[in-house]
């Protein structure tokens, strides 16, 4: 199995793949910028396991941390509040000097 | 969706009834509450599926209750959207015929002295009009 694509730290945007059927990955978070918090292991593709297909190979996939704020323009917590999801490698796209 | 969209290219955005994080609600519920034994049974049941070879995922069963369409999703509780749609994938693989199983809930609850309605999915008491003398109650 190759490397994980993202490491602790890296910034990254989730992305809106388009796609119907089962997905995991809620409205809220898509297109938004976040930071690796870890690389969480290489699991079976959860769309393809939802049309009893093997969904492998496994894909790689980490926990992004997002900005409360970031998400809700309303948010009236903490400054710093953050909020914490797991996303396959497929949903991700490099965003080093992205604007979130 | 357009059947004009490129080849290869995606769809477009998707959001399903379930994705409800950030739509406006209410306020959460927050109570705790005993597990029925049914709940644990289902999913006992639901995990053993699942570990015995995947026979059925849970990724399956989500995708089937989010196309149970708006108003039976709602209707229906976490636990009870679970043990509708494992029905439903147990037909489809035909390992249990649905029927089966919605025959064996009507024998369960007439022993009760109760009915189904699987059109609401719900469970009633049956109408009795005229109670025998000396009957016990329920």
């Amino acid at each position: 199995m190759s490397a994980p694509r993202f490491a602790p730290g890296d910034r990254v945007r989730i992305l809106d793949i388009g796609k119907p059927g089962h997905v995991r990955i809620p409205w809220y978070v898509r297109h938004k910028v976040g930071v690796v918090e870890r690389h969480c292991g290489a699991y079976p593709n959860p769309e393809e396991l939802s049309c009893a297909r093997p969904g492998l190979p496994a894909i790689d996939l980490y926990r992004v941390r997002l900005g409360q704020r970031d998400l809700w323009p309303d948010y009236a917590g903490a400054p710093d509040d953050t909020l914490e999801i797991e996303v396959y490698d497929h949903w991700l796209a490099p965003a080093q000097d992205d604007a979130p | 969706m357009t059947s004009d969209a490129p080849q290869g290219q995606p769809e477009g955005p998707f959001r399903g009834y379930h994705d409800i994080g950030g739509r406006p609600a209410g306020a959460v519920a927050k109570d705790e509450y005993a597990f029925a034994d049914w709940q644990k049974l289902s999913e006992a049941m639901r995990g053993a599926l699942e570990a015995k070879g995947r026979i059925v995922s849970l990724d399956e069963i989500r995708r089937v209750f989010e196309s149970f369409g708006e108003d039976l999703y709602n209707t229906l509780g976490f636990y009870e959207r679970r043990a509708e749609a494992l029905t439903v994938l147990l037909d489809e693989k035909g390992i249990v015929p649905r029927a089966a199983v919605l025959a064996r809930m009507e024998a369960i609850a007439a022993m009760e002295c109760r009915q189904v309605d699987h059109v609401t999915k719900t469970v009633t008491n049956k109408p009795t009009i005229s109670p025998p003398a000396g009957s016990a109650a329920p």
